[in-house]
């Protein structure tokens, strides 16, 4: 008979929960579930959950030992801070500390490579908040508002003053030269959606639309472009919007240099 | 067929021997056209997220696509000699991507492309782990020296765990007289040696594969029965 037994301790206001899962005599699938009200931390390695951990317990095939288990969660503890809900034997199966079956224990044994924050160049963490904006669904003219004073490329009489050659900019793409980086790489990415949308609703052969399929992408490709046309359309019809009225404010803004500097 | 070329050591020649193995299966599909499939041709990922070096250009890499930014196919350049996802070249890129989803971007390529062709990064870490996990097969590419092949021995141990079996080993820039049986021995799958050879680097740092610009060369003819040994055993 599986017996289970476990406690709670609080510590700089997260509270601990201890659990330990014993008398197992053959390999066993144990359901533990968290009883306290509020979301659970599970352990983790290389920044991933330790295998069989849930939004709300613990669910995996063990083999015949003492186990133990222990997460944290903010929540304010109890007397009975989680409990056993199952143990059903399960013979024929490994254990799943014994497995590198999925991309969770792939990334848990060998460790996620990616660059701590702090390698990444400050240069570099504009395109990062840019990513986040972009990802939460925030218009997409909002994130040129940084770039436009970095690149000081959008005010006309400055462009003038300054040497407006680009060296990153390969030849041959004029119009992309005065828009910030960020900014034309996502343009291009909506050109591309755009061309293959108008691809697949122009092929008028089978030929034509089965070409049209295979530049998309296959039938998941066509999947795309169609969930993504609405979303493209109207922050297209957005940027366009806001930057004609940034334009508009700019225009009206004279900037008394001359006062200023007497002032100063 | 998703192949991971990896092999542990850095500046063995995985990214040459990619690149070229692409090309070369393109050619052989080319010239056998009994096939009728639903996917064709082959494509090159880079997968160095850290350090990529395959030939890039503007557009969404493979960093976009980790990050969610792009769907895996916008991020295929189909304009050059080899079909390719490049990846990104900064920091904040490799920050920002999600390695978990790696596995789902070979899996969609491979409904499009033949041959989903990983050139993995140095080292033993998940960026190396996850292509091989998702791989059919493996090549591993390693220099004839100690320490190249001892890193590809610690890759071949890596492989074996995530059952990715191997396909050929490469014993690159190889001398006049390659120890391909010791090799094959000892890695236990045969071994394709490939001469030191000028022209290969010399086509590789410009983005073209041997068989357009030195196609009778000894290296030349190794590329071959590498892509050879591929078809063959993806063709069953």
């Amino acid at each position: 008979m599986v017996t289970f037994d476990c406690r709670a301790e609080r510590l700089d206001g997260v509270t601990l929960v201890t659990a330990t899962v014993d008398d197992i005599d053959e390999p066993t699938r144990i359901t533990v579930r968290n009883r306290l009200d509020g979301p659970l931390w599970p352990p983790r390695r290389q920044g991933v959950p330790e295998a069989g951990w849930t939004e709300d317990g613990f669910e995996e095939i063990v083999d015949p030992r003492t186990h133990a288990l222990g997460y944290a969660t903010p929540a304010p503890p109890s007397a009975q801070p989680a409990e056993l809900v199952s143990a059903e034997p399960a013979p024929d199966t490994t254990p799943a500390d014994e497995r590198l079956d999925s991309a969770n224990a792939v990334l848990r044994e060998l460790g996620d490579p990616s660059p701590p924050a702090d390698a990444v160049p400050a240069g570099e963490s504009a395109q990062a908040g840019d990513i986040e904006g972009r990802q939460s669904g925030a218009p997409a003219v909002e994130l040129t508002n940084g770039q436009v004073g970095k690149n000081q490329q959008i005010d006309p009489q400055r462009a003038t003053a300054q040497p407006p050659a680009e060296p990153e900019t390969a030849p041959g793409q004029r119009s992309d030269q005065q828009l910030p980086d960020a900014v034309s790489q996502w343009l291009e990415t909506v050109a591309r959606r755009v061309d293959r949308a108008e691809r697949l609703a122009g092929a008028e052969s089978l030929a034509a639309a089965t070409d049209a399929v295979r530049a998309a992408g296959g039938l998941s490709g066509v999947r795309t472009v169609v969930a993504r046309g609405d979303t493209d359309e109207q922050m297209l019809r957005a940027l366009s919007r806001r930057a004609e009225r940034l334009a508009d404010r700019r225009a009206a803004a004279t900037v008394p240099t001359e006062a200023l500097s007497r002032l100063a | 067929m998703i192949l991971a070329v990896t092999g542990g050591k850095g500046g063995v020649g995985k990214s040459t021997i990619a690149y070229n193995l692409a090309a070369e299966l393109d050619a052989l599909e080319r010239a056998d056209s009994r096939d009728s499939r639903s996917n064709a041709g082959s494509v090159v990922v880079d997968g160095d997220l850290g350090m990529a070096d395959l030939p890039s250009s503007r557009g969404p890499d493979l960093h976009d696509v980790l990050a969610a930014r792009a769907d895996p196919h916008e991020a295929v350049r189909e304009d050059g000699p080899v079909t390719l996802v490049p990846c990104g070249r900064t920091l904040a890129g490799a920050r920002s991507a999600d390695l978990q989803g790696l596995t789902d971007v070979f899996a969609a390529l491979e409904r499009t492309y033949r041959w989903v062709i990983v050139d993995s990064p140095a080292g033993l870490r998940a960026d190396v782990g996850l292509p091989l996990a998702a791989a059919d097969a493996a090549m591993l590419v390693t220099t004839p020296e100690g320490a190249a092949l001892a890193d590809a021995l610690r890759v071949r141990a890596l492989a074996r765990e995530l059952d990715a079996g191997l396909c050929r080993v490469v014993l690159n820039r190889a001398g006049s007289n390659p120890a391909t049986e010791a090799v094959a021995d000892r890695f236990g799958a045969p071994a394709v040696a490939i001469p030191e050879n000028e022209p290969l680097a010399t086509a590789q740092a410009n983005g073209q594969p041997l068989r357009e610009t030195a196609p009778d060369t000894p290296a030349r003819r190794s590329l071959e029965s590498l892509a050879d040994a591929v078809y063959s055993c993806s063709s069953v």
